[in-house]
């Protein structure tokens, strides 16, 4: 197999997830797109130095993560946030929960709207996200709690925690995947 | 209602999702797009001498027989934009005297759909030929006599393939077309046939260039080794190619991933210039090294760093003593701060294979380089007008264009770097600059109001050399990918 012919498999198992990731870290599918994409073609002109083809998902992680905080930073772009959501025949079940959900991530700053989808959706561990990020492990345990406790109250209907008096649900959660290895 | 864990609420806050448009091939466009912004390339011979500029581009300016002309007289000749539009692939004549665009020649009736431009075009040295490829699979001669296409060349065969970089023999006899698949296809000036294709095997290649005596082809790209081990350097390959038999010899060595090929003028040493990477980290903050080459050995010399940060483009000066290097500013980004390393300019001499001069550039987020025929100026097209950055409202904003771009002269006597020239379009790209060295045309680009990504299109302005005044940019449609200029 080429390396071309390697990235194109990597493209096609890896970018719905991606493009996933950016629409959750920047509530707009069309930049989240744009984000996914800019990801994939600067992974291309990478692709022949990443010798470990394993750390090929990180990698577009962090780099869709950078991109997404160098956007928000230098281009100061301001998301508009909105109850309307675009018109559809029939809407299905759990669109309340989808806006509540964005409403809630919207209101968080970007840095913790990122460490949120790498450690909750992504399922990172605290020392996962510090790495990928280049950020120290205590900035991002810092950064989570806070978000968790941003998120708490906006999500109290929605959101399951295993148990609300314990802020550490990360900490369980790093325990669930760590027996997953 | 159900309660659900933090994950769930999140998958299901992606839910439903809209239809997407990209494929692995638009994604590898896209990437190829980018790599070739990456680069830039100068090769200087008798009778052309063609400069590729980049970052987000190549640009080729073709000299005269004889090398700069610096006689007085009317600016004349032709500049021609390759252009990919929403429909077709597109070749524009520009004249330099009226600065009128003519007829576009269609070189591809479907949306070509490459993102970032590329050294898809080539003029033949006698200049009545270019030969642009649409950026898929085909090439078009374009006769610059009658700005009509004469044929229509299909060069590249197999799935992925695409048309990396066409590149003219100094002998005026063929014209080269390199394509992903790593074969190059030798098409004949005289009978417009392509000849019997030359493949490199399991190669990736990434860009080429020809010694002045068009003896040599040299290849550069990776994939001739085994797969590297985890935590193992990264190498690249340069092949080189004798022309006159279309064989190629062993491939030559180089650490780090090579994106450019640079020979000096009197043809003895090939400068292969690229990134280094070892690691993730490298990655992401890569450094900017070059290897030389003696053509007479093809034995590589000793491995040259020359700074922190990914190359933006490279040219050669007129007398080959110094090859200039424009390094890309870096950003650290942190949860807190962000560290910028400033963009620079570096000047490797080629007598002593070293570094030997960096101006600091601050950050404008320059995009390439360009040099005047005499070699005394340096051009750097740059998405701001300010050697800050990003600093806010300044004059001239706009929705469309909230960052207003500008070229910024360098003095290559003294280092210095002179006051920006505006009004040169939102993103200025790429500069070419004619064969006279009195115009200075920057092609510039429009900005994404939504993803503040570059979008390649919008304008050709020409510049005074002497002045550095700009004058009445010129439209052409599509998204701008080369810029070149026939006597």
């Amino acid at each position: 197999m080429t390396p071309t012919e390697e990235f194109a498999e990597f493209v096609g198992a890896s970018s719905a997830r991606l493009r996933r990731a950016a629409f959750l870290m920047c509530g707009d599918w069309h930049t989240a797109e744009d984000l996914a994409q800019t990801t994939l073609a600067r992974l291309f002109v990478s692709w022949r130095r990443i010798s470990r083809r394993g750390a090929a998902y990180s990698y577009a992680l962090r780099t869709l993560t950078n991109l997404y905080l160098a956007d928000r930073r230098t281009k100061r772009a301001g998301e508009l946030v909105t109850g309307d959501l675009p018109e559809r025949a029939a809407e299905p079940p759990g669109v309340e929960t989808r806006l509540v959900v964005l409403d809630a991530l919207g209101r968080l700053p970007p840095s913790a709207r990122a460490v949120v989808v790498l450690r909750y959706w992504a399922d990172m561990s605290v020392e996962q996200v510090a790495d990928l990020l280049g950020w120290a492990p205590g900035t991002v345990r810092g950064q989570s709690s806070r978000a968790l406790a941003r998120l708490r109250p906006l999500l109290s209907d929605i959101w399951e925690e295993p148990d609300a008096a314990e802020p550490a649900l990360g900490d369980r959660h790093e325990k669930r995947t760590a027996w997953h290895g | 209602m159900d309660k659900k864990s933090l994950h769930d609420l999140l998958e299901s806050a992606t839910l439903p999702e809209p239809p997407t448009g990209a494929t692995p091939d638009s994604v590898i466009r896209a990437g190829i797009g980018l790599r070739r912004r990456r680069r830039a390339w100068y090769a200087s011979g008798g009778a052309v001498a063609a400069v590729a500029v980049a970052c987000a581009a190549s640009l080729t300016v073709t000299l005269g027989t004889g090398g700069p002309a610096a006689a007085p007289g009317p600016t004349s000749g032709t500049v021609y934009v390759l252009g990919d539009g929403a429909s077709q692939g597109t070749v524009t004549p520009i004249s330099v005297a009226t600065g009128a665009a003519g007829q576009p020649v269609v070189v591809r009736s479907a949306p070509a759909n490459i993102q970032g431009p590329g050294e898809l075009m080539a003029v033949t040295p006698d200049g009545k030929t270019i030969w642009a490829s649409d950026g898929t699979d085909t090439v078009t001669a374009i006769s610059t006599a009658t700005n009509k296409a004469e044929k229509t060349i299909t060069v590249v065969h197999g799935r992925a393939g695409i048309t990396v970089q066409v590149l003219a023999n100094p002998n005026g006899k063929d014209v080269y077309v390199l394509d992903s698949l790593g074969t190059v296809t030798p098409i004949s000036t005289a009978t417009y046939q392509p000849g019997t294709p030359i493949r490199l095997g399991r190669y990736s290649p990434d860009w080429m260039a020809i010694t002045p005596d068009g003896r040599t082809l040299y290849v550069a790209g990776s994939g001739t080794q085994p797969v590297a081990r985890p935590g193992a350097r990264s190498m690249s390959d340069v092949i080189p190619i004798d022309t006159a038999t279309g064989t190629a010899g062993a491939p030559i060595h180089v650490p780090g991933q090579a994106f450019g090929i640079t020979i000096t003028p009197d043809g003895r040493t090939v400068y292969v210039w690229g990134e280094s990477a070892t690691s993730l980290t490298s990655i992401i903050r890569p450094s900017t090294q070059v290897t030389p080459i003696p053509t007479a050995t093809n034995t590589p010399g000793i491995t040259v760093t020359v700074g922190t940060g990914g190359v933006g483009g490279t040219v050669m000066a007129p007398d080959g003593r110094t090859m200039y290097l424009l390094l890309q500013a870096n950003n650290v980004i942190g949860p807190k701060k962000t560290i910028h390393n400033p963009s620079r300019v570096v000047y490797f001499s080629t007598v002593t294979n070293t570094p030997e001069k960096t101006i600091n550039l601050g950050n404008p987020w320059p995009q390439g380089l360009a040099i005047t025929p005499d070699g005394r100026t340096l051009y750097v097209p740059a998405a701001s007008s300010s050697r800050q950055g990003d600093t806010g409202r300044v004059p001239g904003a706009s929705r469309q264009c909230p960052q207003p771009g500008a070229v910024f002269p360098i003095s290559t006597a003294t280092g210095s770097v002179g006051n920006p020239i505006t009004r040169v379009g939102c993103l200025p790209m790429f500069v070419a600059i004619t064969p006279d060295g009195r115009t200075a045309y920057v092609v510039s680009g429009v900005v994404s109001v939504q993803t503040a990504v570059p979008v390649w299109g919008g304008s050709v302005t020409p510049v005074a050399t002497s002045t550095n005044q700009p004058g009445k940019p010129i439209s052409v449609g599509g998204q701008l990918e080369q810029i070149l200029t026939v006597p």
